[in-house]
């Protein structure tokens, strides 16, 4: 209860960003409640401003702007989720292996995820994207690439610790299989470092998403998304600024709302961290 | 120290730029498509003579291994390769973009650093009073305005109520005037220089705000310092290393960055030469363009591993 009176206290803000995302995920889940029309429906009225049949007014195909972030909102939601779940369990899981099985192992993997790490995250997923042809299937291949040694490497610390300690000796004494040592006794203790990292690592995921598709190598049109719907609003957008001000408001309000509450996340999972206030 | 150097070389430099040899490389082979449909431009017709010819031409004939280390000698000659579509040395495209994109990244970190170290300062000495929530609010907005969509607000902003104010697209030489040059690069500076502001902000306020609560502060105040001399002779020094980590990690990501905010404001630099190769499929230069950049940004690690280490001796005892 002290716990939970801390928290009230120190996060209010954490909570205003829990309740944002919240609202979030509802539109994510249920674009429905906010678009009354098709995101990718063109109409007679191009570049109409904001009014009551269209509330965030329409782009330079006549599609309604806020059926569009509802679906587009969608979209980042689910590429950032399925990237950031794919690099930390492939991330984790061979850090575990790094540091569970030492040597050879871990000096391979961790060159490995070195090289990664060498690169410029954004130019890496730029890259990877080209390569990987056009589409949001490319996009979470390519975040998830750039985002799994930040897993490995917060999984390897916690397992190092874990594996010195007496009770993984007596469970290798009592001829417990490493599958379920690794399973039984080393997940529990590096599962919330882990998903610290992935709270804080969604935030950058829907960064990338929306920089890639902003340039064009994300998202194919007309499939709506934040990212895409900015620079294609870029070419009138001082004809018609709700184009890019709407979607720029709601990719903004995302990123802060997954900010805040992630910094929450870590409050609560990694008290070392909280702020000397 | 010398020590330290070469041991870092040794250990962590080389074997990370040969990682990133094998990586570009192995990227580059993944392409969808053949390597010579990109070169005779795809829809060509070209009998299966002319194709068994350039594959012979260009060594695609030979071992995947035999090609990287064929490819990994002649860039350590400093031979790049061509480019597809100007015929040009890639070596010479990245050199001619080379000082634009330097210089830019250059202002965002003079713009960030100036930007953020008082105010870190500043919030960590008055915590919760109003320059420190006016500082945090700041941060919370670096950290989820990304700096494609600042700079689009940017010439939105400039273009509807102060056009002329700052040129919103383009890049004007150092050589047509210092000041012009300046204007033209202030706009895309500062668009970068938001988010990593915001971070050096941060780290700055929470370090030195530790450092303020450790023993050796309350000894100094103890024996009668004034708060000056405490922040200048015991806080700064100590409380200010891990803003130096942060300020190098993000160095290395304005490389990055530049990629994006050079295609907003249209400035002919490192970043704009890598995605026009990239959207014309020009893959020597990408690969080159790559493998300079990744190159740059492991070089700005090692030298704040090395900036670290001389700020704070303890660091190269430890290893």
């Amino acid at each position: 209860m002290r716990m939970l009176g801390y928290l009230g206290r120190a996060h209010r803000i954490g909570l205003l960003g829990l309740l944002l995302l919240a609202l979030y995920l509802l539109v994510a889940l249920a674009p429905g409640l906010v678009a009354r029309q098709d995101p990718v429906a063109m109409g007679p009225e191009r570049l109409a401003p904001p009014s009551a049949q269209h509330l965030f007014g329409t782009d330079r195909y006549g599609r309604d702007v806020l059926s569009r972030i509802a679906y587009g909102t969608r979209i980042s939601f689910v590429v950032a989720v399925l990237a950031v779940l794919a690099a930390a369990l492939l991330g984790s899981t061979l850090g575990v292996w790094a540091a569970y099985f030492g040597r050879t192992v871990d000096y391979l993997v961790m060159r490995v995820m070195d090289t990664v790490f060498a690169f410029p995250s954004l130019l890496l997923a730029i890259a990877l994207a080209a390569v990987l042809g056009a589409g949001l299937h490319s996009v979470v291949v390519a975040i998830a690439i750039v985002y799994t040694p930040i897993f490995a490497r917060v999984a390897r610390a916690p397992t190092l610790s874990v594996k010195a300690q007496e009770y993984i000796v007596a469970a290798v004494a009592i001829g417990s299989s490493t599958p379920r040592i690794l399973w039984r006794h080393v997940r529990p203790n590096i599962l919330a470092p882990i998903l610290v990292q992935m709270a804080l690592s969604l935030s950058s995921a829907v960064i990338v998403e929306a920089a890639l598709s902003f340039l064009g190598l994300g998202a194919v049109p007309p499939t709506p998304s934040l990212g895409s719907m900015l620079s294609e609003g870029r070419a009138f957008m001082e004809l018609a600024p709700w184009t890019v001000l709407y979607p720029g408001a709601a990719l903004a309000g995302l990123i802060l709302s997954i900010n805040l509450a992630g910094d929450m996340v870590r409050d609560i999972l990694d008290p070392h961290h909280r702020e000397v206030l | 120290m010398w020590n330290y150097l070469v041991r870092r070389l040794a250990t962590v430099f080389l074997p990370t730029l040969l990682g990133i040899s094998i990586a570009v490389f192995a990227i580059m082979h993944l392409i969808p498509g053949s390597f010579v449909d990109v070169l005779v431009g795809i829809g060509t017709d070209i009998t299966e003579e002319q194709r068994a010819q350039i594959v012979r031409a260009y060594g695609l004939d030979r071992p995947l291994p035999i090609q990287y280390l064929h490819w990994l000698g002649k860039v350590l000659q400093g031979d790049l390769g061509t480019s597809l579509r100007t015929g040009q040395p890639v070596w010479h495209e990245i050199r001619a973009r080379l000082p634009v994109t330097l210089e830019l990244a250059f202002l965002a970190l003079v713009l960030a650093v100036g930007l953020a170290l008082p105010l870190g300062i500043l919030s960590a000495i008055r915590p919760n009073g109003w320059i420190d929530l006016g500082a945090r609010l700041l941060g919370l907005m670096g950290l989820s305005v990304p700096n494609f969509l600042l700079g689009t607000l940017a010439v939105l902003g400039v273009s509807l109520y102060a056009p002329g104010l700052f040129p919103t697209t383009g890049y004007v030489p150092l050589s047509q005037g210092v000041v012009a040059n300046l204007r033209s690069l202030f706009l895309p500076a500062l668009a970068l220089a938001l988010a990593m502001s915001a971070s050096v902000m941060r780290i700055t306020r929470s370090s030195l705000l530790e450092t303020l609560h450790q023993d050796y502060i309350r000894v100094a105040r103890g024996k009668g310092l004034s708060e000056l001399q405490v922040l200048r002779g015991h806080a700064l020094r100590n409380g200010l290393i891990p803003v130096v980590t942060v300020v190098g990690i993000q160095a290395g990501y304005l490389l990055g960055g530049t990629v994006i905010i050079e295609e907003i404001f249209a400035i002919p630099g490192l970043g704009r030469l890598t995605l026009n190769a990239i959207y014309q499929r020009d893959y020597p230069v990408v690969q080159g363009a790559v493998l300079f950049i990744a190159f740059a940004f492991v070089l700005v690690n090692l030298v704040t591993d090395l900036t670290y280490s001389l700020i704070d001796p303890r660091i190269r005892l430890e290893e």
